[in-house]
């Protein structure tokens, strides 16, 4: 039965987000977009509201899928549906500050997915609500290994009772932060995917250290970190999944990235949505009191034709990342639909924050409009979790398998 | 008289030797009937005064290829530190100045080197290749000069314009912008009245480039009771005049290199040869307007050409020489596609920005406004969208401030809003040469 109509617990959580975004992100956004940081006191605050960044399993002391969890009327779970739902509203509060909420974060789904019981229960307990705030991380990008993802040069060997690291992590979200890091290495790069293992490196493991922290055109606050390993004396306990899972498939560890990306595509659509929806509101917001003028002037059919036309797109953008998110819910497989949105919701970011800035004319591009800052906050949205690009790669070979699309 | 569109151009300005066209039916595929004038079909009658020509004057071409190089030599190793600073570095300023650009199309008896418009436009896409922010700091007396050149006397624009030449600290501002977004001027709420033998101006002007550093201001505020462009008045003021006051220069997405900020007018007396009254009449002062503003575009439009340029070499450069999944990335359709785009809509707006110069240059009123507006439209469009692609096209590392394209990207999205938003433009455009109120 079609429906697009949310549960009554959905609503709620979708309400508890949208007052959290709204009296706590949206005051600091433009602070910590200047200051590139979140500060302490509101990162302890989110800890102790259990609002962290990525899904701590209940088992381990977690939210589990909390309140947005368990299943719907049908006897489907609506874990995923109700996140791209509270996510959207968090990242319309600010999306900056959300990417640095405390938690497993990008780092959690390959924990979860491929980490023994012994490693979940290790990795995830640090995350319990009487605990000071911690992170996780996910470290895959190289400077040669974008896009190109078989490319990496992160080497791993074995040596007695460790594993010996040796290369560069670039662009990791909480990087320097992080308790632990998903690093991804390879023992052979000739053997390309079959090559990749999922490794979690503890903080203060010799050998793993913090390289430079970037400075970025938006998400300013999110902590962007190089990492560096030499000779990194990883113990054989931190392989993910153990040997046995590298044993039953020949590309465990290229796997386990790339099934990450079929959940985390759909969020990082629905921040897009977010971002976007925000700038339409802002935008609204200033046409309505700025054009407040004693007699009519011909360009405001232009003006109301763009506002209805960024609505237009931004309820699109919604309901792809609402099809992603349902399909994963069902079990279905949804790397498609996960492209579909994430390339979607990316694309109509872009355009309707610039579009926002454009319209706000002189004002468009002062700090205090806040649209300027989602102008250069969604550009990232284009590129990370795979670019736009890729995403059409994706899109089109589901579409078409019987061809060799490049 | 109705408007012109490009094909008509040649037909119209042929000389008919022979009295007035003989006009017959000509069958068009089978189910159009079509006018057509015999005489444009017979061959060797049909000479056009003006023929398409996209080649510059020698003279252009000198100017293009020296500035070219100077703002790849000198100005883009520059533009990252100009910006951090807030502030043009004065030894290029020097150089640019030393080079006579700022003036050029400015006549010889005020110090200008007499150029036409079309150099102008050509000078400022190299200037804005080098860097946005760097071509805008530069213009002094900028706008406000315009301002002078095109309202003033031929005394004002001797007094207000010759210092400018060859000085490389005088800066000046033209504070026309209100909260009323766009050159919608028949909206301008700041007002002038008589006072004694002189003015007293009362009013707030938004978004002035060096609002703190002008040596003078040109202000334009509304006097008596003429609606639209005839109701609006040109004064300069010098700073330090009683009564006005700026706003320190705040944050803005792109173009820091430019402080902005707001400024007060609090009652304001100027003498009563401040206000500029170089043309006769009513409507040779809404001329004067329309043509200070269609100037400001056409500039504009060439910095977000040369803006643009510069992403697309960028883009093109990066996908030539970085690699993934075993070959260059241009060689993927996805990259080459948005760059042959990119590149074909940077040429568009470059001729758009140069037709509507050639109308300037022509003195062709009707055309002016349109395609000043048009080519404005064009050439931000253009800006923004190859601009957000060279940061694309570079993907992670795009997104960093280790390298030019996100400054790029925040430049043209910035200079795209200095006249206001498209949809103003869009509007002025359609709306002809009766009204810009």
């Amino acid at each position: 039965m079609i429906d697009f109509e949310l549960d009554s617990g959905q609503r709620q959580i979708k309400e508890m987000a949208h007052w959290f975004a709204e009296s706590e992100l949206r005051p600091r956004a433009l602070d910590s977009d200047r200051a590139a940081r979140t500060s302490d006191e509101l990162l302890v605050k989110i800890h102790e509201m259990g609002l962290g960044g990525g899904e701590v399993p209940r088992e381990y002391g977690g939210e589990g899928e909390g309140a947005g969890g368990g299943k719907d009327k049908s006897g489907v779970s609506r874990a995923n549906r109700t996140q791209v739902v509270a996510v959207e509203e968090m990242a319309w509060g600010d999306p900056s500050i959300l990417t640095t909420f405390p938690g497993p974060g990008l780092g959690g789904p390959p924990v979860k997915m491929t980490g023994t019981a012994e490693q979940k229960g290790r990795f995830f307990s640090i995350f319990k609500r009487g605990d000071p705030p911690r992170w996780g991380a996910y470290a895959l990008t190289e400077a040669g290994a974008g896009s190109d993802v078989a490319n990496i040069e992160t080497t791993c060997r074995e040596n007695g009772d460790c594993w010996i690291l040796n290369g560069r992590k670039i662009f990791v979200t909480n990087g320097a932060r992080a308790s632990w890091v998903v690093v991804f290495a390879t023992l052979d790069k000739s053997l390309g995917r079959a090559g990749h293992r999922a490794f979690v490196v503890e903080k203060g493991t010799p050998g793993f250290r913090v390289g430079r922290i970037e400075h970025k055109l938006g998400l300013r606050a999110s902590e962007t970190a190089e990492l560096i390993l030499e000779e990194c004396r990883v113990p054989k306990d931190n392989l993910l999944g153990g040997p046995d899972h590298y044993a039953k498939s020949d590309k465990g560890g290229f796997t386990t990235a790339m099934k990450t990306f079929d959940s985390t595509r759909p969020l990082v659509a629905a921040m897009a949505t977010g971002i976007a929806q925000a700038a339409l509101d802002y935008t609204r917001a200033f046409a309505r009191d700025a054009f407040m003028l004693s007699r009519p002037i011909p360009r405001y059919a232009s003006i109301r034709d763009a506002l209805v036309e960024m609505e237009r797109k931004i309820e699109a953008a919604r309901l792809l990342c609402w099809h992603a998110a349902w399909m994963a819910d069902a079990s279905q497989p949804n790397s498609k639909e996960a492209s579909m949105c994430k390339m979607y919701a990316a694309r109509v970011g872009q355009q309707v924050t610039s579009w926002g800035v454009q319209l706000m004319g002189g004002f468009g591009v002062l700090h205090e409009r806040h649209i300027e800052k989602l102008f250069r906050d969604i550009k990232v949205f284009d590129i990370f979790e795979g670019t736009g690009q890729i995403q059409r790669l994706i899109i089109a070979r589901r579409l078409m398998p019987d061809i060799r699309i490049s | 008289m109705a408007r012109q569109s490009t094909a008509d151009l040649g037909r119209r300005q042929r000389p008919s030797a022979r009295g007035p066209p003989v006009l017959t039916w000509c069958v068009m595929s089978g189910t159009m009937r079509v006018p057509v004038n015999v005489e444009t079909l017979a061959p060797g009658r049909w000479e056009p005064r003006m023929p398409i020509s996209f080649d510059p004057s020698d003279e252009h071409k000198l100017m293009r290829d020296e500035v070219g190089r100077f703002a790849l030599e000198k100005i883009r190793p520059k533009a990252r530190e100009c910006e951090t600073a807030g502030a043009l570095d004065e030894g290029l300023r020097s150089e640019i100045v030393g080079l006579g650009i700022p003036v050029l199309d400015y006549p010889e008896q005020v110090g200008g080197a007499g150029m036409d418009f079309i150099a102008r436009a050509i000078v400022e896409e190299e200037l804005a290749f080098g860097d946005a922010g760097v071509a805008f700091a530069t213009d002094h007396p900028g706008p406000a000069g315009y301002a002078i050149l095109e309202l003033g006397s031929d005394a004002q624009r001797e007094r207000w314009l010759k210092p400018f030449a060859g000085d490389a600290r005088r800066k000046a501002a033209l504070a026309w912008q209100e909260d009323d977004l766009g050159a919608e001027l028949g909206a301008l709420t700041t007002r002038a009245e008589r006072d004694g033998s002189g003015y007293v101006i009362q009013g707030a002007k938004r978004f002035v480039p060096f609002s703190r550093e002008a040596d003078l201001f040109v202000v334009l505020a509304r006097m008596g009771d003429a609606e639209g462009l005839a109701g609006v008045r040109a004064f300069v003021v010098p700073a330090g005049t009683e009564g006005i006051w700026g706003q320190p220069p705040g944050y803005r997405l792109g173009l820091r290199t430019v402080p902005s900020g707001d400024i007060g007018l609090l009652g304001v007396r100027v003498p009563g040869d401040h206000i500029l009254d170089g043309p006769g009449d009513a409507d040779g002062h809404v001329r004067g307007l329309e043509r200070l503003f269609a100037r400001m575009r056409v500039v504009t439009a060439a910095r977000q050409v040369g803006v643009a340029r510069a992403a697309c070499e960028h883009s093109s450069n990066y996908a030539q020489t970085r690699e993934a999944f075993g070959q260059k990335i241009g060689q993927f359709q996805a990259i080459s596609f948005m760059i042959a785009q990119d590149a074909t809509v940077t040429n568009a707006a470059r001729w758009m920005a140069w037709r509507a110069a050639r109308a300037f240059d022509k003195g062709d009123p009707a055309e002016l406004v349109r395609l000043s507006s048009l080519a404005l439209i064009t050439a931000n469009r253009a800006a923004v969208r190859t601009t957000i692609d060279s940061v694309q096209v570079m993907g992670g590392m795009g997104f960093m401030e280790d390298d030019l394209p996100e400054k790029w990207m925040r430049d043209a999205r910035t200079l795209a809003n200095v006249l206001g938003a498209d949809e103003v433009q869009r509007a002025v455009a359609g709306r002809g040469v009766e009204a810009l109120a």
